[in-house]
């Protein structure tokens, strides 16, 4: 997976859960379980706001890695 | 690059030969079926057509009851997995979230079969030809029986739509307006717009391979069954409506960038 994030590991750090995640980012519930698993690259925008959230940058947020050809 | 080219012409080459020889030899089987008994072909459609028109009215009855039966169940449980979506958190919510989908999914397709089988229902006796032969009783029952059917699955959607409006509050939309649509996808955000227009465009690729196949049938229907050329004609208007929609929309889209 190119794109590898700790959004849980921030989420847990503010203690709330995914409803209030997203509730906060303008967001559903879903679309942030969706992130939260990889399932789903988030826009800058979106991940800019979550990162603002979580008082951190984008990069401590979301990895990026080179996937091996 | 080259290569790649002359590969994707060599496949259409050949899927047009395969499908040359598939008519080839499915014309010879018609031309045979028809040689030998195509009249006897003719003369049981029309048998079971007759026979049908017989049944309308228990088969449109059973089709009602078996919607009524079924859409009940089906909110009944969606109303039932809405509550868990609201009541659970987190990984548990995704899963409840999924059944939910499910149901919905079913529940919907259920729908739609229903209205489908009733029009194909109402269809055996929507002739001139039956009404005439002092059918006309027997035929207004099964209209009846019809516009239950297609009422009560009308009013299943909305339902439907208002039942997950309340476990998702921030989905908005009037099901009875005709800005449903756009109303609810503006109220979905980036990833539900995302998997939206996934559906979409997989949807619309289905369509683009089942059109032609359809067309064939229609084709071959009118050429061996004299089923007539409407079938033909109303394919091709929605091929091309499916088309023109999808392409309009893209240059209108690229167009409305460039002004930005």
């Amino acid at each position: 997976m190119a794109l590898l994030n700790h959004l849980k590991e921030y989420r847990s750090r503010l203690g709330i859960n995914q409803t209030e995640l997203g509730k906060l980012a303008g967001v559903s519930r879903q679309t942030i379980s969706l992130i939260e698993r990889g399932d789903y690259s988030p826009s800058v925008t979106l991940a800019l706001k979550l990162a603002k959230i979580c008082q951190v940058t984008v990069e401590d947020i979301f990895e990026y890695e080179e996937e091996e050809a | 690059m080259k290569t790649k080219k002359m590969n994707s012409y060599k496949k259409l080459g050949f899927i047009m030969l395969v499908s040359a020889v598939a008519g080839g030899i499915l014309g010879m089987i018609g031309a045979i079926a028809i040689g030998f008994g195509g009249k006897s072909i003719e003369h049981g459609m029309a048998v079971m057509l007759t026979q049908l028109q017989q049944i309308m009215l228990p088969i449109m009855v059973g089709l009602t009851v078996i919607s009524v039966v079924y859409g009940e169940w089906n909110l009944r449980k969606e109303r039932e997995l809405c509550q868990r979506v609201r009541e659970t958190e987190d990984e548990e919510c995704d899963r409840w979230e999924y059944l939910e989908e499910k149901n919905g999914a079913w529940g919907m397709i259920a729908n739609v079969l229903s209205q489908v089988l009733c029009i194909l229902v109402l269809s055996l006796g929507y002739s001139a030809k039956y009404i005439g032969e002092g059918n006309h009783k027997g035929f207004l029952a099964v209209c009846i029986v019809f516009l239950v059917c297609f009422g009560y699955d009308g009013f299943w959607q909305m339902r439907y739509i208002r039942t997950v409006q309340k476990a998702y509050p921030e989905k908005k939309g009037d099901p009875a307006s005709r800005k449903f649509y756009q109303e609810w996808l503006n109220s979905c955000d980036e990833a539900e717009r995302e998997m939206i227009y996934q559906s979409a465009y997989k949807s619309y690729i289905r369509i683009n391979k089942c059109i032609p196949i359809l067309l064939v049938v229609a084709m071959l229907g009118h050429l061996y069954f004299n089923t007539g050329l409407m079938a033909i004609i109303m394919v091709s208007v929605i091929w091309l409506i499916v088309m023109v929609s999808y392409l309009r929309s893209c240059v209108k889209m690229k167009g409305a960038r460039l002004r930005e």
